[in-house]
């Protein structure tokens, strides 16, 4: 299987536009990427961020307004047209369809180009082999073209497969990694499919259109049982090699977290225990990252509805602020859905994106 | 204070309608100086028309002087350096002795905006914002000139198609003066000084929709 480079992000603010006709489409998606991370921009706005000139932006706007990518301005023929009216993402201009492979279950989810989830469907994997996982796959992704309706249906643009790097068991992991899923998800659904980490995905949409859209450097955790990290720097996101360890917890201590989202009201006893095993955990790796750089953002996600976020973002903030007091920590604004969501966003970053080179 | 270059043939200059040839409308009147009047305080606006001004060819009758192509450089590099420079040309083309369509016409504009990008004439070496000015098309009367521009009637209500694509390929502004004016029924293809007037307060519209950071 071949997993796609790390999406990266905030290409927007670091680079400035080459002003060629060859070079429309690399132009095309700064654009769009700094209307991904600011909520609406006016073309005299477009031209001071990106660097291009008004006449670029003109046609790169007249350009992505005919493609519906962004919502119809005044725009009069044979008319420049006011520069100050703000320029927006058309929600409904492109959709994507996310798919996780989690260790008991497959989720999915439909996104518009905003990153709001407009379906979200699970379904269990009964004996974890490659047939049953891709038979799953193919099912969730057939209900949700069939339910969509034929304007989304017609807009996706593709479809995000994500999964942990390890599904805490090798034989689990082996039977995933010997599926070809690019391939065998692209024959059945007839769209275009990318392949990446869960987590690095999950990151990757939290700077799209989550809590980490306006942040320059930070640090993202996901949180489950385990913690994992990644570092956004300059745009790049990194994760370590090695094997995250676990919290600090018995397995029979976890609060179950499939069921958590389905019900979140069968809160068990076990969930304030992982709250503050948690919150220790990232205490201490963000105390630990502070010994080698001085990051000042950080966003926390997990499959957690947002009150049991915040409780841990505030408590996370309580042990923090003694020590470092500069240190911002805020929640993750994509929902339980997260690691889903962040599969969704992987089409729109590999074809709508500004990329930076690897 | 910017500046913006009006390149244009006899109805930039501001030529009367044809039955006074030798007339000139007054500075006040043409609407560079409409332009000038609006805008003003904060752009220096410069008039570059020239009557019988063609986009690239020289005239065999009028003379080679009247080749917009040829002239173009000097003349940016007289006023550099330019925030703006409008072009308003392609009338003269339609000239039955220049064998050209619409089309063909157009790429002459696509011409001068090439060679205005390979200059630095723009503010700090950069390339000035530009914008092509389809020019309104004629009477369907042309008078006296109906030899001389024998067939232009139809070719000039074809040419602001063909500009907006030009300028939608070389990425640069786009005007169509025929959305706010007519040609004069005086003589087929000149500009009344109403229509000068209208102009010059519609161009002033589009300069301050291209957006200008303070």
């Amino acid at each position: 299987m071949r997993f796609a480079p790390p999406p990266s992000i905030r290409m927007a603010d670091r680079s400035s536009g080459l002003n060629q006709v060859l070079a429309r489409s690399f132009n095309e998606r700064l654009i769009m990427s700094l209307l991904l991370q600011n909520d609406g921009m006016t073309r005299l706005q477009l031209g001071q961020a990106s660097g291009l000139s008004a006449q670029t932006i003109s046609v790169i706007v007249r350009a992505l307004e005919r493609d519906r990518l962004i919502s119809k301005g005044e725009a009069v023929r044979g008319r420049i047209g006011p520069p100050t009216t703000p320029i927006r993402l058309n929600p409904d201009g492109a959709f994507s369809i996310g798919l996780h492979i989690g260790i008991s279950v497959l989720e999915a989810a439909l996104i518009d180009f905003v990153g709001t989830p407009l379906m979200l469907k699970s379904s269990p994997i009964g004996n974890f082999d490659a047939e049953n996982i891709l038979a799953g796959l193919s099912s969730l992704v057939v209900d949700m073209t069939e339910e969509c309706g034929p304007v989304r249906k017609s807009g996706l643009t593709g479809i995000g497969i994500t999964m942990p790097r390890n599904f805490d068991d090798p034989t689990l992991s082996d039977a995933v990694h010997d599926i070809d899923l690019e391939d065998e998800m692209r024959n059945r659904t007839g769209l275009e499919v990318f392949i990446q980490n869960d987590v690095t995905a999950t990151a990757g949409a939290e700077s799209m259109f989550g809590a980490a859209r306006n942040l320059g450097d930070h640090l993202f955790f996901y949180l489950g049982r385990t913690i994992q990290p990644r570092l956004i720097l300059g745009g790049r996101i990194y994760s370590g090699s090695i094997a995250v360890p676990h919290l600090k917890m018995q397995t029979a201590e976890f609060p179950d977290f499939n069921a958590l989202k389905q019900a979140p009201d069968q809160v068990g006893p076990q969930m304030a225990t992982w709250i503050r095993t948690c919150s220790e955990g990232l205490t201490r790796l963000i105390l630990d990252f502070g010994k080698f750089a001085s990051v000042p953002d950080v966003v926390i996600s997990g499959p957690v509805r947002d009150d049991i976020a915040d409780e841990i973002v505030r408590l996370t903030r309580d042990e923090i602020t003694a020590t470092k007091p500069e240190t911002s920590i805020a929640a993750s604004t994509l929902g339980p859905w997260a690691l889903t969501i962040g599969a969704a966003a992987l089409p729109f970053h590999t074809r709508f994106m500004a990329d930076m080179l690897y | 204070m910017r500046s913006v270059l009006c390149y244009g043939d006899s109805n930039t200059y501001g030529q009367t309608t044809a039955n006074k040839p030798d007339d000139r409308y007054g500075h006040d009147v043409r609407w560079p100086g409409v332009l000038r009047e609006i805008l003003g305080h904060k752009w220096l606006v410069i008039e570059e028309g020239l009557s019988g001004r063609t986009t690239v060819s020289d005239d065999p009758i009028e003379g080679a002087e009247k080749n917009g192509r040829t002239y173009l450089r000097p003349c940016i590099m007289s006023h550099k350096p330019l925030d703006l420079v409008l072009i308003m040309l392609g009338t003269n083309d339609l000239k039955i002795r220049f064998n050209k369509t619409a089309g063909e016409i157009a790429m002459g504009v696509g011409a001068l905006v090439s060679d205005i990008k390979s200059l630095p004439a723009g503010v700090d070496g950069k390339v000035p914002e530009i914008m092509i000015i389809a020019p309104p098309p004629t009477a369907r009367d042309l008078k006296e000139w109906s030899g001389v521009f024998l067939g232009a009637q139809d070719k000039s209500r074809e040419l602001a198609g063909e500009y907006e694509r030009i300028a939608e390929a070389n990425e640069v502004h786009f005007f169509d003066a025929g959305l706010v004016v007519r040609s004069s029924k005086e003589d087929g293809f000149h500009l009344g000084a109403k229509a000068h007037s209208v102009l010059g307060q519609a161009i002033a519209v589009e300069i301050e929709s291209i957006g200008w950071p303070d």
